[in-house]
Parts: C-alpha cells; structure tokens; sequence
C-alpha cells in the first residue's frame, strides 16, 4: 500500500494534468462497462468513442467506427435529417432522451436495421461533445407486437360475438312467422292438401324447426363475451352428475354405462363449466348412439402446470385425425347432417369457455372406436399464486 | 257482438301482430275486441285519451300486451308511465317480448309489471303461450268495474 498520487485514500498530491488524466480515464472505464452501447461524437458528429456494447449492437469494431460520421449508424431514409438534428441538440444542449414519440433504428454494419432507444447527454468541454446512450428494444417491442397481436384477436373475437348475438336475435321473429303461419296454412288446407303436398309443408316445418336450433346455439355462443365471467370454486363432480340428470329421460330406451370418476374442485364461472360439460357429454351421448351400451368415461387429472386435465371419452363412432384441426371451428362438421343433426357451433364454443379459463382444449379419436376430448382448467391452489 | 272491455296489444312487427290475433281470437275464446297500437307513442295516447284517442269513451282496456322493442317510445318507458299514472297503474301489463335479457325481466318487475312472457319461436309453444295469457287475464281475472 503506497502514498502514490492518485492511490485510494492517499495524501500525496496530485498536479492539475495529472487529475484530468485520470478524470478521462475514469470516464473511459465507465464508458466502457456500461450495459448500454456507448457512442460518442464530436460537434461535427465525428464518432470520438465507443464502447464494447456498441460494436456488439451495429456489428462493427470500432477502428471501423472511429472517426467516421455519426450517420454512418443511421438507416438511409433517417441521413438527411441528422444532421439538422444534431445542430438542434446543440443549440439547446441538455441531457434528454432523443426523438421522443418516435421510433428510433440504427443501421448495422450487415445493412440490417436495429429499433432503439436513444439518450444523449451534452459532455460539458468546448469540444461540443454529445454522449449518445443506445438501448437495442429488439425483444420489447416483439413483445409489444404480441401483446398488440392478442388484443387484436381478442377484439376481434368479441365483435364476431356481440354481431352473432343481434343477427340471431332478430333472426328469430322472422323464423317465428315461417313455424307459425305455415301452421295455420296446414289448418286452413286441412283436407285439401294430397300427401305430396302435406310432406312439403312438413319439410318447410322442420327446416324451420333446425334454423331455430341454429340460432339458440348462435346465441349461446355468442353470450360468453356478454356476460361477466365469474371466478369461483366449481365443484365439477356436482356439475356432471346435475348435466347426466338432465339428460337421463332422453335415454330411457338406451343402454349407456357410466364411468364417471371422483372430479377435483376447479376455479371458473360454474354456468360457463356446465355448458362445456353438456356440449362434451351431448357429443359422447350422440355418437355413440349406435353402440350398445354406450360407453362414456369421464375423468380428470393433476397435470401439474396446467391444472386439471378434464377428459370425455366415448365408444362411438370417432373422427379421423386427420381432420382434427376442423374440431373447434365455427360450423365445421366432420360427420354428414344425415348421420348426425347439430349446428357445429359446440365446440367452438367449448374451446371459447375454456380459453376464457385460461385452458386449452383438444381431441383425440379413431374412426370406429371413439373419442376423446380433453380441456383444461385451473386448480383452485394455483390460482392463489397469480 | 263483443264482450265488455278490450284488450290492447301493443306490437309493431305486423307478422308478429297477426299471429297474436289469430290466436287470442279463434283459440284462446277472447269475446274481448283487440285494439293494436304499433309504437308506445300510440299506446299511450289510447290509455290516456289523447291525441287521436282524444274522445275515446271507452274504458281501460283488460290487460295491455306490451312488446319492448317499439318505434317512438319503447315498451319499458310505456310500462313506466303506466305504473306512475294512478289510473292507468291498477291496468294488467304483461310484457310480449323477444327479449330474454335479464335486464329487461329485472326492470320490468322493479316497475310492477304484471308477468313477463318470452315470445316462443316454435309455433305451437306461442299458442300455448298466448292462449294462456288470454285465457287469464281477459277471462279469470275479475277486473274493478268502473264508472
């Protein structure tokens, strides 16, 4: 330990050049470690210093860089400009961020353009020396082109919802008027109509009969954005038993055998819960019609990250897998109208409520030997974390 | 020959209208004349004898079938000027509407309405629905005499 000038804690003195010498090399240092990259230029815009960061960020080594002019760093159609924005930042020469409101890119040594951020501070020497501090916003403004992404869609997804909701509602006087008058047609012709006639009328009524299906379903799909969701322990086991209820007088002449294990409590809009569960249970019941019993399993495990897993699995007729990614779409079948009666809109909007939970959705199947469609939801622990 | 009192049907869709009629007159046995008003502005003037109605002598009508989608003044409003009027608030109202929004059944019982029926699409539950109205507001139910 020496009494050198300049050694921590010293006492010895120090001349004036010799404290400039090492002010400036303090600086450099500085300058140097700084996570951000560091340029710096002269009243000219002549590049005096650059640090580590900066050749990292343009892809340059900076004997390439110094001396040269500032707009060298500059994409072509920003050049013209600089320069007058250079002589602003001197006019009024004050640490600030540059081009506030605007979006910034530098232009690297590969031709390819790099968005930033940019500080300048005035360096107080009559050199006129500005310190640009450059922050690459690469990765952020992807995430906020993601963030803008899912609004859009989330956007989007709404106004599908709330014009689904008016079309099928108003929808529904007109269809009323086709039930109804065709009706009193049959009345009024009773007795003057042949067979031929009475069938067509009975095709018009059931065509009518179909439409108002549709909507009711239109509707209810497109309720889910209308309606605050709400978030409250959902005791699943309950919810299915209640939907099973409901559908046992429909299944009075069928042998259907159910193997509905112990389900956990989840968190979620329980009217919501219940809807994917009799859209889920429907399909198994309908597929499976020409089984004899039908078989529907319905199950759920601990997945840990993901919550629950919830699984439907029946016996029935299946899918092709090749075909799976059509499952959730709106109005996408995968079997003919003859074979099978439904609109297509259930699990769309299955996959709608779920998402709304923050779960996924997706099936499984094989033509011949059945299905199986699993959603998630979360557990009622987990969601005390977030 | 029609029997004392009438019954005013307040709905502006004329397939809608039609329909109602059919119904109250050939099936539900209604003696009772159907007056149909096509906005609550109409309505309203029929229940207070203005305007138009200006020299109705007639009575108050037995019940008031009341849409809430109407042109003018909509049903809801109607509904809310009749329960404020000391004569016109002891008239039945029941709502006839397309309208299922729970909103709409909240108001209109906050404002005393009589009962709420949701307009069926299948035709034969709109019978059903009608006929059951009409049976009992413009047959069971005993209505004051006024002078």
């Amino acid at each position: 330990m020496t009494n050198a000038p300049g050694d921590p804690g010293s006492t010895a003195p120090l001349d004036e050049l010799e404290r400039l010498k090492m002010s400036e090399a303090r600086l450099r240092s500085v300058i140097e470690a700084a996570p951000n990259a560091m340029v710096m230029m002269d009243r000219a815009g002549r590049i005096v210093l650059v640090n580590a960061q900066a050749e990292k960020v343009f892809g340059y080594g900076r004997a390439e860089l110094l001396d040269r002019r500032i707009e060298i760093l500059v994409p072509p159609r920003f050049r013209t400009a600089h320069p007058g924005h250079r002589a602003g930042f001197h006019a009024e020469p004050r640490a600030r961020p540059m081009g506030t409101g605007r979006d910034l890119y530098g232009l690297r040594k590969d031709g390819t353009e790099v968005p930033i951020e940019i500080g300048l501070s005035p360096i107080g020497t009559s050199e006129g020396l500005v310190l640009a501090s450059i922050i690459d916003i690469t990765e952020r403004k992807k995430l906020e082109e993601q963030a803008r992404e899912r609004a859009r869609l989330e956007a989007a997804q709404e106004e599908l919802e709330a014009f689904s909701y008016s079309v099928a509602h108003d929808l529904r006087a007109p269809l009323r008027h086709i039930d109804g008058f065709i009706q009193m047609l049959g009345a009024n012709t009773a007795g003057k109509l042949d067979d031929r006639g009475r069938d067509l009328m009975d095709k018009i009524s059931r065509a009518a009969k179909r439409l108002g299906a549709l909507i009711d379903e239109l509707l209810e799909f497109s309720k889910t954005a209308r309606i605050e969701m709400r978030r409250e322990p959902v005791d699943l086991g309950a919810i299915v038993a209640d939907v099973i209820a409901e559908f046992q007088p429909e299944l009075k002449d069928r042998a259907v055998e159910w193997r509905v294990a112990a389900l956990p409590k989840a968190v979620g809009d329980p009217g919501m819960i219940r809807l994917v569960f009799a859209n889920l249970i429907g399909n198994a019941l309908k597929f499976s019609r020409g089984r004899a019993p039908a078989v529907i399993e319905i199950d759920a495990r601990d997945s840990k990250a993901d919550g629950w897993v919830i699984r439907v699995r029946d016996n029935g007729v299946g899918f092709d897998m090749r075909f799976s990614a059509k499952l959730f779409g709106v109005f996408q079948r995968l079997h003919g109208m003859e074979e099978f009666e439904g609109s297509g809109i259930g699990l769309a909007h299955v996959r709608r409520i779920v998402a709304k939970h923050g779960g996924q959705t997706c099936a499984e199947g094989e033509v011949g030997k059945g299905a199986a469609f699993y959603f998630t939801l979360p557990a009622p622990d987990k969601t005390e974390e977030t | 020959m029609t029997g004392p009192g009438k019954i005013l049907l307040v709905e502006d869709d004329p397939g809608d209208a039609e329909m109602t009629l059919h119904v109250l007159t050939r099936e539900a046995g209604i003696t009772q004349e159907v007056v149909v008003a096509r906005d609550g502005a109409e309505a309203l003037d029929y229940l207070k004898r203005e305007g138009a109605f200006a020299g109705r002598t007639s009575g108050d009508p037995v019940v008031v079938l009341l849409d809430i989608k109407l042109p003018k003044l909509g049903g809801i409003e109607v509904l809310r000027e009749m329960k404020a009027s000391e004569r016109l608030k002891a008239v039945p109202v029941v709502m006839l509407t397309s309208s299922r929004e729970p909103a709409d059944v909240t108001e209109c019982h906050r404002l005393g309405v009589n009962a709420y029926v949701v307009k069926p699409v299948e035709f034969e539950d709109f019978r059903a629905a009608v006929k059951t109205v009409g049976v009992f507001w413009a047959r069971l139910n005993e209505r004051p005499r006024r002078p």
